[in-house]
C-alpha cells in the first residue's frame, strides 16, 4: 500500500455533523456544499500533485450516526489513511474521538495512518458559538487539546481547517493524509506548516513504530 | 271535585236565603219558582253524585293498574340483578382468558423473537393471537346484548315513573322532583359512583326510591347503567332533554326509543357541564383525566417544569400520574400514555409490547414523552435528530425512564439532542425494530414498487399487518416527524430524517446480512422511511383516535358520554383476522382504497379488544370516585 501506486485510499470519519461531507466537497468538487443532508456513504476521487506525481484520491465519505455502525466498515478495508473528524465548536465531539472512533479504525483498519483534523475551525472565534458553549461553561476544542488528543490516538498529525472559510487548508488536511500514507518523510510537510498563516498543523516527532503502538493501545485501553 | 262541591254549596244557601224571603213575602209565583229550583238543584247534585262514583271506581282501576305495574317493576329490577350477576360471572371469566392469551403471546414472542429464522412460525403464531383477540371481543358481544336487554328494562322502569307522575299531578310535586333529580346527577358526575361491589348499593338506593317516590326510580335508571360498566354507562345516563322528552311521551318507551334519544342529543348538555375533559383541541386523542387535589409533598409541574408548592391546588392525571398547575393543563403532553404495570423492563431487552400500557393508543410513554418535549422545543433546531447527545446523559435518563414510574421531567434535559438520542435509542435498541422483522421485507418490497398508487397500497396492507403496538407508535412517530420535516428550522426534510431512522426502525431482510446486502439493505431501509414519511396525515391521525367515549367509560366516566351506535360495533372488533376482513370488505374500488378502509377499521379492533379486557377487571366495573 506504500503509494508506489500513485492511488490512495482515504476514509473520513467523525461524529454526525462535524463537517466530513463540507470537507471532502471542498476538496473534490470545490464547492462547499450548500444543502442540509446527512451522509450514509459517498465516493469521492480527486488528483493531487505531491512531488510532481501525480496521486489519484478515493476519497470514502461515511455516516457518522451510530446507526450506521454496522455498514460503516465496509469502507474501511485498504484504506491508506483514514481521517478522524471531530468539531472544533462541539468538544463532545472530541471525546468520541478517544471512545468510538479511535477504536473503530484499530479495529478495521490498523494499518492505516491516521489522521485527527479538527472541522470548523472558523466557528472557534464565532461569537454565537461562544456565547451557546458557555451556557454549559464550555470553550471550543483548542490547538493543544487536538495535539495532546492525536498523540493519545496514535495519530500521524493533527490539522484543522476550516471548509467554509478556507479552501487551503482543506487542501492542507489531504495534503498531510498523503503524504503520511505514501510514507514520505515530513521535511515536505514543514515546508506547508511555514507557508501557511491561517492554519497550523503539528507534526508529531516521529510516527510510533508498531510495537510501541500495541502498549500504548494497552494502556488507552485501561485508561478508558 | 272540590269546585262542583262548592258550587252545590252556593247553589243550596242562594236556595235558603230565597226560602226566608219567600216566608216573609208570602209570594206564591215566587214559591213557585223556588220549588222548581229546588228540584234543579236535586238533580245537579244527584248527577255530581253519579260523576263522584264513576271517578272513583276509574281511580280504582288506577291503582289496581298501578300495582300491576309495580310487580312487574320488581320482577324486572330481580331480571337486571341476575343479568349484572351473570355479565360480571362472564367478564371475570373473559380477564381469566384474556390473561392466559397474554401470557401464551408473552412465551411465543420471547422464544420466535430470538431466532429470526422462525419467521413463519412467527407469523403463525401472530394469527393465531389475532384470533384470540377476535373471540375475546367475541364475548364482549354475548355481554353486550344483555346489557342492551337491562337497557331495555330500564326503560320500562321509567315509564313506569312517568305514568305515576302523571296521576299526581301537583305541580309542587314535580318541582320537587326536578331539583331532586338534579341533585343527583350533578352528584354522580362529580363523583362517579361507588367503589367496586357498588352492585347492591344502587339496588337500595332503587328501593328506598321505590317506597319514597316515583321521581327517584328515574335516578336508578342512571346508576344501574353507569355501574354495569363503560359500556351501559352511555345508555344509561339519560341526558336532560331526553328525560323530558320521555316524560312529555308519558307512554311506554321502547328499549330503541331510549337509546335513539340519547344518541339524537349527543352533546350540548356535555358541553355545558361537563369540566372533566381538558379544554385542548386534540381531535380524539387520548385525553388526561385530571383530578385536583391539595399539594402536601412538593411535586413539579410536567409542562413548565416548575414546582408546585405546598397547600396549593394540582392537577394529577388519574391514569398516568401527570402532574400539572390548573393553568398548564393545556399544555400537557397528548396523548395520556398511561404507565406501565408490573415489572420495568430494561431497554434493550424488551418487545415494543412489554412497553405499551395496555389502553390504545398502544404507544410506550417514553416515546409520547420525548415527542412532546421535542415538538414543545426543538422544532427550531437545525440537525434536530442528526446531531447526538451527549452518551452519559442519554444512559441515565434510559434507566431513570423504566426505573421510576412517573414520567421523568425532560423539560430540565438542556440539550435537545439528548431526548433526541433517548427516542433513536430506544427504538434502536429494541428487540425487535419498530417495523418487525418479519414485515420488513414487506415494507421494503412495498416501497421499492415504482408505480406510487400501488406502492402506497402495497404500504398501507403492510402496516395493517403490524401488531397494534407497533402500529400505533410507527403512526406517533410518523405525524411527528412530518412535523419536522415541515419545520424548515430543524432542515431535517424528508430524506434527512429517513437516514436517521432508517436503520433504527426497518431491520434487515435477512437475520445475518453480508456486507453486499446490507449495503443495499440501507437504501431500502430509507427508501421504506422516506415512503412512510410521505403517506397522508390523514392515515396516519386516525390511528391516533381514540374515541373518547370509550376512553371516558373505560374510567367509569359514565355520565357525559353518549354512545354511537357504530362505536357498538366497532367495541365487538372484527370476529376475523385483518386478512379474512379485507377479503370481506364490500367496497373494493381500488385496492389501495380498500387497504386504506380496511386498515382505518383496523385500530378501533385492538383499542376495542382492550377495553374488554379493562372490563374485565372488577374496579372498572363500578368506577372509582374522585377525590375531591
Amino acid at each position: 500500500m506504500e503509494g508506489q501506486s500513485g492511488r490512495c485510499k482515504i476514509v473520513v470519519v467523525g461524529d454526525a455533523e462535524c463537517g466530513k461531507t463540507a470537507l471532502l466537497q471542498v476538496f473534490a468538487k470545490d464547492a462547499y456544499p450548500g444543502s442540509y443532508v446527512p451522509t450514509v456513504f459517498e465516493n469521492y476521487t480527486a488528483s493531487f500533485e505531491i512531488d510532481k506525481r501525480r496521486i489519484e484520491l478515493n476519497m470514502w465519505d461515511t455516516s457518522g450516526s451510530s446507526y450506521y455502525d454496522n455498514v460503516r466498515p465496509l469502507a474501511y478495508p485498504d484504506s491508506d489513511a483514514v481521517l478522524i473528524c471531530f468539531d472544533i465548536s462541539r468538544p463532545e465531539t472530541l471525546d468520541s474521538v478517544l471512545k468510538k472512533w479511535q477504536g473503530e479504525t484499530q479495529e478495521f483498519c490498523p494499518n492505516a495512518k491516521v489522521v485527527l483534523v479538527g472541522c470548523k475551525l472558523d466557528m472557534r472565534t464565532d461569537l454565537a458559538t461562544l456565547r451557546e458553549l458557555s451556557k454549559q461553561r464550555l470553550i471550543p476544542v483548542t490547538h493543544e487539546q487536538g495535539t495532546v488528543l492525536a498523540k493519545q490516538v496514535g495519530a500521524v498529525s493533527y490539522v484543522e481547517c476550516s471548509s467554509r472559510s478556507s479552501e487551503r487548508s482543506v487542501r492542507d488536511v489531504f495534503h498531510v493524509a498523503t503524504v503520511a500514507s505514501l510514507g514520505r518523510g515530513h521535511r515536505q510537510l514543514r515546508r506547508t506548516d511555514s507557508r501557511r498563516g491561517l492554519q497550523r498543523s503539528t507534526q508529531l516527532s516521529g510516527r510510533p513504530d508498531r510495537g510501541n503502538e500495541g502498549e500504548m493501545h494497552k494502556d488507552r485501553a485501561k485508561s478508558c | 271535585m272540590d269546585t262542583t262541591m262548592v258550587n252545590l254549596w252556593t247553589l243550596f244557601e242562594q236556595l235558603v236565603r230565597r226560602m226566608e224571603i219567600i216566608n216573609e213575602g208570602n209570594e206564591s209565583i215566587e214559591f213557585i219558582q223556588v220549588v222548581k229550583d229546588f228540584e234543579d238543584f236535586r238533580k245537579k247534585y244527584q248527577r255530581t253524585n253519579q260523576e263522584l262514583e264513576k271517578f272513583k271506581d276509574l281511580l280504582l282501576k288506577a291503582e289496581t293498574g298501578r300495582s300491576a305495574l309495580d310487580v312487574k317493576l320488581k320482577h324486572a329490577r330481580n331480571q337486571v340483578d341476575v343479568e349484572i350477576k351473570r355479565r360480571q360471572r362472564a367478564e371475570a371469566e373473559c380477564a381469566k382468558l384474556e390473561q392466559q392469551i397474554q401470557l401464551i403471546r408473552d412465551i411465543l414472542m420471547c422464544d420466535t423473537s430470538g431466532s429470526i429464522q422462525l419467521s413463519e412460525e412467527q407469523k403463525s403464531a401472530l394469527a393465531f393471537l389475532n384470533r384470540g383477540q377476535a373471540s375475546s371481543g367475541h364475548a364482549g358481544n354475548n355481554r353486550l346484548s344483555t346489557i342492551d336487554e337491562s337497557g331495555s328494562i330500564l326503560s320500562d322502569i321509567s315509564f313506569d315513573k312517568t305514568d305515576e307522575s302523571l296521576d299526581w299531578d301537583s305541580s309542587l310535586v314535580k318541582n320537587f322532583k326536578m331539583k331532586k333529580r338534579e341533585k343527583r346527577r350533578s352528584n354522580s358526575r362529580q363523583f362517579i359512583d361507588g367503589p367496586p361491589g357498588p352492585v347492591k348499593k344502587t339496588c337500595s338506593i332503587g328501593s328506598t326510591v321505590d317506597q319514597a317516590n316515583e321521581s327517584i326510580v328515574a335516578k336508578t335508571t342512571v346508576t344501574v347503567p353507569s355501574d354495569g360498566g363503560p359500556i351501559e354507562a352511555v345508555s344509561t345516563i339519560e341526558t336532560l332533554p331526553s328525560w323530558t322528552r320521555s316524560r312529555g311521551k308519558s307512554g311506554p318507551l321502547q328499549p330503541v326509543n331510549s337509546d335513539s334519544a340519547l344518541n339524537s342529543r349527543p352533546l350540548e348538555p356535555r358541553t355545558d357541564t361537563d369540566n372533566l375533559g381538558t379544554p385542548q383541541n386534540t381531535g380524539g386523542m387520548r385525553l388526561h383525566d385530571f383530578v385536583s387535589k391539595t399539594v402536601i409533598k412538593p411535586e413539579s409541574c410536567v409542562p413548565c417544569g416548575k414546582r408546585i408548592k405546598f397547600g396549593k391546588l394540582s392537577l394529577k392525571c388519574r391514569d398516568c400520574r401527570l402532574v400539572s398547575h390548573p393553568e398548564c393543563r393545556d399544555r400537557c403532553p397528548l396523548p395520556c400514555i398511561p404507565p406501565l404495570v408490573g415489572t420495568p423492563v430494561k431497554i434493550g431487552e424488551g418487545m415494543l409490547a412489554d412497553f405499551v400500557s395496555q389502553a390504545s393508543p398502544m404507544i410506550p410513554a417514553i416515546v409520547v414523552s420525548c415527542v412532546n418535549e421535542i415538538e414543545q422545543r426543538g422544532l427550531t433546531e437545525a440537525g434536530l435528530y442528526r446531531i447526538s447527545g451527549c452518551d452519559r446523559t442519554v444512559k441515565e435518563l434510559k434507566e431513570k425512564f423504566l426505573k421510576v414510574k412517573t414520567v421523568p421531567l425532560l423539560s430540565k434535559v438542556d440539550d435537545i439532542h439528548v431526548i433526541c438520542s433517548l427516542l433513536k435509542d430506544f427504538l434502536r435498541n429494541l428487540k425487535e425494530p419498530l417495523l418487525t422483522f418479519w414485515l420488513s421485507k414487506a415494507f421494503m418490497e412495498a416501497a421499492e414498487i415504482t408505480d406510487e398508487d400501488n406502492s402506497t397500497a402495497a404500504m398501507y396492507q403492510a402496516v395493517s399487518e403490524l401488531p397494534q403496538a407497533n402500529r400505533d407508535t410507527l403512526a406517533f412517530l410518523m405525524i411527528h416527524l412530518q412535523r419536522v420535516s415541515q419545520s424548515p428550522d430543524t432542515k431535517m426534510d424528508i430524506a434527512n430524517l429517513a437516514k436517521v431512522f432508517g436503520p433504527t426502525i426497518v431491520a434487515h431482510t435477512v437475520p445475518n446480512p453480508d456486507p453486499v446486502t446490507m449495503f443495499q439493505d440501507i437504501k431500502r431501509q430509507l427508501k421504506v422511511v422516506e415512503r412512510l414519511l410521505s403517506l397522508p396525515l390523514e392515515y396516519w391521525n386516525q390511528f391516533m383516535m381514540v374515541d373518547q367515549e370509550n376512553i371516558d367509560s373505560q374510567r367509569g366516566n359514565g355520565n357525559s358520554t353518549p354512545r354511537t351506535p357504530d362505536v357498538k360495533v366497532s367495541l365487538l372488533g372484527p370476529v376475523t383476522t385483518p386478512e379474512f376482513q379485507l377479503v370481506k370488505t364490500p367496497l373494493s374500488s381500488s385496492l389501495s382504497q380498500r387497504l386504506y378502509n380496511l386498515s382505518k377499521s383496523t385500530p378501533r379492533f385492538g383499542n376495542k379488544s382492550k377495553s374488554a379486557t379493562n372490563l374485565g377487571q372488577q374496579g372498572k366495573f363500578f368506577p372509582a370516585p374522585y377525590l375531591k
